[in-house]
C-alpha cells in the first residue's frame, strides 16, 4: 500500500521536473491571457493558422536530435533555399499550389547542397555542433546577401522590375508572395464556428508525421539513433557514423526548406533579408518550450511547443500593456522569453550531462 | 629563404596570411581610387583602440578552457551600466569616465562570478550557453532600461520623461576623455589617439604579466590539462570562475572605451551581437579555442579593423556599390566557423 | 549500373514535372482591345460595345470603343466568350473560341480582329 502511494508521488514530481518547461510556459499564459482581454475565438483562430504555418519547420528539427547532432540552426540555411526558389517563382509570375510546388522543386537541390556542407563541417566540430551551425547561420546570410542583394539582377537575370531595387540589381526587402498566397491554405477550406482551419496543410502536416514515425523503423534510422546515442559503439557496429551523420543534416534541411515554404506561403509577404533567421530562432524555441532537449525530441512536444510558445508570443504586448502601460515592455519580455527558454534548456542539457559524467568518473575512482 | 616563408605561413596559417595580404592589397589600392591613406591609417588605429580591450577580455576565458566568450554582453551590460550612472551623476571628463569604470567593476565582478558559477556547471557546452546568456541578458537589460529610475534629461525619452532612449550622447560629458591624451593630430585628416592606445598598451602588459604569476600560469594550465591541473592542487572550477570574473570587467571596460572613442552609449539591442567581432579578432590573429596570446589580441584586431576600415572605401569607390556589410559578415564569420572546425589535439 | 539509371529516371520525372507546373502555374496579363487596328493591311473598327470573357479571368470585361484592358489569366490554353453590342448595348454578335497562348504568339488580344475573324487576332504588343 506506501509503496504505491510513494511512487504516485515519485512519478508526479518526476513528471513535473522533467516538463518543467511546458508547465512554467502554461502557468505563465494562464497568468497572462486574461490580462491580454483577448477573446478565445481570436486566440483559438490564431493557434490553428500558428500550428499549420509553422509545425513543419519545428518537426524538421527532429531528425538531427534524433542523431545526436542537437539543435540543429543550420535549419535555417534550408529556409535560405526555399526562399531563393520563391523569388525565382515569383519573378516567372508562376501563380497557386503549380507555384507552390515549384519552388520545392527549385530549391530542393540547393538546400540538398547547402545541407550536404553543413553535415560536412559539422563533422568536423565534433562536440561543438550547435555553435559551429549557430556561426555557419550567420556565414551562409552572408553568401545569401550576397548572391540575392547583388547577384539577382545583375548576374543572375530577374525579369520582373517590382522585385527589383531602384538602383537596378538587387532584390527589394519585402518580396511580394501574392501569387502563392494561401495557396495551400485555402485548398480545402473549412470553417467552423467562424473560426477557419487550413485542412490541406494540416494534411501535409499529418503526412510527414507518418513519415518521421515510419523513419525511425527504417535501417537508416535506426542507424541515426545509434550514432546520437554513441558514436564510437556505431562505429564499431559498423555504421558509417559520417556519412549518417551528414545524411541527417540534409534531411533536416530539405525539410526546413519546405516548411519554410508553407510558413510563407501562409504570411503571403517574404521579409527577404530576415525571414529566415527568426525562423530558426522560433522554431528552436519552440521544440524547447514543447518539452524537448538537445538529445531527445517526440512529435508531441512540436505540436505542445508551437502552441505554447505561440500562445505567450501572441499574449504578451497586450499583456504588458494592460499591465504596465507599455507594450513595448511586452514586446521585450517575449524577446527574453525566447532566449531566456534555450538558455535554460541548453543549461539543463549540460548540466545533466555533466552530473553524468561526474558520477561515471565518481563510480570508477571508487567513490574517494 | 624559401623555407622560412613556407614555415612562416605554415605557423601562422593561411586564412590569416590571405587576410593580411587583402588587407595590404586595400591600402596599396586606395590612393588609386582616391582613398586618403592618411585618413585609412588614422581610422584604423582609433577603431584598434577602440575594440582592443573587449578582444582582450577573450584571453581569460580560453586560456582557462571556458572557450570563445560569446557572453561578452554581460560584461558589455555592466560597462553600460557604468557609463549611464556616471552620466547620471554629471560627473565630466577624465573623472567622469573612471567614475564609469568604477562603478561598472563591482557591477561585473558580481556578474561574472555569478556567470562563472553557471559555466561551472556546464563543462562543454560553454560557447553555445554563453551564447544565448548573453541575448537573454541583453533583452532583460531591455526590460530594464525602460523601467530603471534614471532622470538625466540627457539620456530619457522627452516625451515621457521616463525610459532611457535608445543612444545616449556623451558629448559634453567624456567623449574622448582618454583618446585625448597625448593626441595629436598631422594636418586636417590624421589624428592619432594616442592616450586610448597607451591605455590599451597599459591593459595588454598588465594582462601579460598576470599570465606569468602564478595564479595566471594556474589558468593556463587548468585550460590545457584540467586532470594535471587538479591533481597539482590547483582549484580548477576556481581557476575558471577568475577566468570569467576577469573577462567580464575587462568587457565593462572595453565597452567604456568604446564608448569614449565613439562618442555615443548604444543601449536596448546596441550589444546584442557585439560579442562576435571581439570573437572573430581574436582568432584572425591567431587564437584557437583553448589558446590565446597578447599577441594575438594585437595582430587580430589591427587586421580585422583594418579590413572592416578599409573596404567600405576602397571597394564602394571601385565597384561603385556599398558590399561592405556582407563583406564584414563573411569574413569575421568565416574566421570563426575556420576556427571552430580545426581539430584539437585532446591531451589527455 | 541498375541505382544511376533509376536516379536518372527520377530527375528527369522532375524536369518533366517542373515543365509541367511552369506551364500550369504562370501567369500572364493579357491586353483585351477593343481599339483599331491594322493587320496585313486590313483596318478595322473598333465596336461599339463588347464584352469579353476569358476563361479563367474573375470577372468578365467590358470595353467601350477605344477601350483596353488587362485580364490575368492562369496557364497557357483558354476560351474566350466575346459579346459584341451595338451602341445600346444589344447583343450583335457572339464569338466562343479556344486559343493557345504561345510564346510567339503575344498578348494582345484584338477583339476587331477577332470579330472579323483574322486568323491573327492575337498579337504582340
Amino acid at each position: 500500500m506506501m509503496t504505491k502511494k510513494s511512487s504516485f508521488q515519485d512519478n508526479l514530481s518526476h513528471f513535473f521536473v522533467s516538463n518543467a518547461v511546458p508547465i512554467i510556459f502554461l502557468a505563465l499564459s494562464a497568468v497572462a491571457i486574461p490580462i491580454s482581454r483577448f477573446s478565445t475565438q481570436y486566440l483559438v483562430q490564431e493557434m490553428l493558422v500558428r500550428l499549420a504555418r509553422d509545425s513543419f519547420l519545428v518537426l524538421s528539427l527532429l531528425i538531427p536530435i534524433m542523431a545526436g547532432m542537437g539543435l540543429n540552426f543550420g535549419m535555417v540555411l534550408g529556409a535560405m533555399a526555399g526562399e531563393i526558389g520563391l523569388i525565382l517563382i515569383t519573378d516567372w509570375n508562376i501563380v497557386g499550389i503549380p507555384g507552390m510546388v515549384l519552388a520545392m522543386i527549385i530549391s530542393t537541390p540547393l538546400a540538398v547542397l547547402l545541407g550536404w556542407m553543413c553535415g560536412v563541417i559539422l563533422n568536423r566540430a565534433k562536440g561543438r555542433e550547435m555553435v559551429t551551425s549557430f556561426i555557419l547561420c550567420f556565414f551562409i546570410n552572408g553568401v545569401y546577401q550576397l548572391i540575392v542583394l547583388y547577384g539577382f539582377g545583375s548576374v543572375f537575370p530577374i525579369k520582373s522590375p517590382d522585385l527589383v531595387l531602384s538602383r537596378g540589381f538587387g532584390i527589394r526587402n519585402v518580396t511580394n508572395l501574392e501569387n502563392i498566397r494561401k495557396c495551400l491554405d485555402n485548398l480545402i477550406p473549412l470553417s467552423i464556428g467562424g473560426v477557419a482551419i487550413p485542412i490541406a496543410t494540416f494534411l501535409v502536416i499529418a503526412a510527414f508525421c507518418v513519415f518521421v514515425v515510419w523513419f525511425r523503423k527504417t535501417k537508416l534510422g535506426q542507424d541515426m539513433r545509434a550514432v546520437g546515442q554513441d558514436m564510437d559503439v556505431a562505429e564499431a557496429a559498423g555504421i558509417p557514423v559520417e556519412r549518417t551523420r551528414i545524411i541527417s543534416i540534409v534531411i533536416s534541411t530539405v525539410l526546413a526548406c519546405y516548411g519554410q515554404i508553407i510558413f510563407l506561403q501562409n504570411i503571403g509577404t517574404m521579409n527577404t533579408y530576415n525571414s529566415h533567421e527568426q525562423a530558426g530562432m522560433f522554431a528552436i524555441a519552440a521544440l524547447l518550450v514543447g518539452g524537448a532537449s538537445v538529445t531527445k525530441a517526440t512529435i508531441p512536444n512540436v505540436f505542445i511547443g508551437v502552441i505554447l510558445f505561440h500562445l505567450m508570443f501572441v499574449v504578451s504586448p497586450m499583456a504588458g500593456k494592460y499591465l504596465i502601460g507599455q507594450a513595448q515592455l511586452g514586446e521585450y519580455f517575449r524577446v527574453f522569453v525566447s532566449y531566456g527558454i534555450i538558455a535554460i534548456a541548453l543549461v539543463l542539457h549540460a548540466w545533466r550531462r555533466q552530473q553524468d559524467k561526474d558520477r561515471a568518473r565518481r563510480a570508477l575512482r571508487g567513490n574517494a | 629563404m624559401m623555407n622560412n616563408i613556407r614555415s612562416f605561413i605554415e605557423k601562422a596559417g593561411w586564412p590569416r596570411v590571405i587576410i593580411a595580404l587583402f588587407l595590404l592589397g586595400l591600402f596599396v589600392m586606395a590612393p588609386f581610387v582616391r582613398v586618403r591613406v592618411d585618413t585609412s591609417i588614422s581610422d584604423t588605429l582609433v577603431r584598434f583602440g577602440m575594440n582592443g580591450v573587449m578582444v582582450l577580455a577573450m584571453v581569460p576565458m580560453i586560456q582557462a578552457g571556458c572557450g570563445l566568450n560569446f557572453g561578452l554582453p554581460l560584461g558589455i551590460i555592466a560597462g553600460l551600466l557604468g557609463a549611464v550612472t556616471s552620466i547620471e551623476l554629471g560627473v565630466t571628463g577624465l573623472p567622469g569616465i573612471f567614475t564609469a569604470m568604477l562603478i561598472a567593476t563591482p557591477i561585473a565582478i558580481v556578474l561574472g562570478w555569478l556567470y562563472g558559477q553557471l559555466l561551472n556547471r556546464v563543462k562543454g557546452g560553454e560557447m553555445m550557453i554563453a551564447t544565448y546568456v548573453g541575448f537573454s541578458s541583453v533583452a532583460f537589460m531591455c526590460i530594464m532600461w525602460l523601467v530603471l529610475p534614471y532622470k538625466s534629461p540627457n539620456m530619457v525619452w522627452g516625451y515621457a520623461g521616463a525610459g532611457l532612449r535608445t543612444t545616449i550622447s556623451v558629448d559634453g560629458y567624456w567623449s574622448r576623455a582618454i583618446s585625448d591624451i597625448l593626441a595629436f593630430n598631422i594636418g586636417d585628416f590624421f589624428y592619432c589617439p594616442t592616450g586610448m592606445m597607451l591605455f590599451f598598451a597599459f591593459l595588454c602588459f598588465a594582462m601579460w604579466m598576470f599570465m606569468k604569476t602564478k595564479i595566471g600560469t594556474a589558468m593556463t594550465t587548468v585550460g590545457s590539462n584540467p586532470e594535471y591541473a587538479k591533481a597539482a592542487g590547483v582549484n580548477v572550477d576556481r581557476m575558471r570562475t577568475l577566468s570569467v570574473v576577469l573577462s567580464t570587467v575587462l568587457g565593462a571596460i572595453g565597452i567604456i572605451m568604446y564608448e569614449q572613442s565613439f562618442g555615443f552609449i548604444q543601449l536596448y539591442m546596441g550589444p546584442f551581437y557585439m560579442a562576435f567581432p571581439a570573437v572573430a579578432a581574436i582568432l584572425i590573429g591567431g587564437a584557437s579555442v583553448n589558446k590565446a596570446s597578447i599577441l594575438n589580441v594585437v595582430i587580430g584586431t589591427i587586421l580585422f579593423q583594418g579590413i572592416l576600415t578599409m573596404t567600405p572605401s576602397v571597394i564602394n569607390s571601385l565597384i561603385e556599390t556599398d558590399m561592405s556589410e556582407v563583406i564584414r559578415i563573411i569574413v569575421s564569420n568565416g574566421m570563426i566557423l575556420y576556427a571552430l572546425t580545426r581539430v584539437v589535439k585532446v591531451k589527455s | 549500373m541498375r541505382r544511376s539509371a533509376v536516379n536518372v529516371g527520377i530527375i528527369i520525372f522532375f524536369v518533366i514535372i517542373s515543365v509541367f507546373l511552369y506551364n500550369a502555374g504562370k501567369g500572364y496579363n493579357l491586353l483585351v482591345d477593343n481599339k483599331a487596328i491594322t493587320i496585313d493591311g486590313q483596318e478595322l473598327q473598333p465596336y461599339a460595345w463588347v464584352n469579353v470573357d476569358v476563361s479563367t479571368s474573375k470577372k468578365p470585361v467590358l470595353l467601350k470603343a477605344g477601350g483596353r484592358d488587362v485580364v490575368f489569366v492562369i496557364g497557357k490554353s483558354h476560351q474566350i466568350h466575346v459579346e459584341i453590342m451595338d451602341e445600346q448595348k444589344n447583343v450583335i454578335k457572339k464569338i466562343e473560341k479556344k486559343f493557345k497562348l504561345t510564346r510567339q504568339s503575344g498578348d494582345l488580344l484584338s477583339i476587331p480582329a477577332l470579330g472579323s475573324d483574322v486568323s491573327q487576332w492575337i498579337q504582340k504588343r
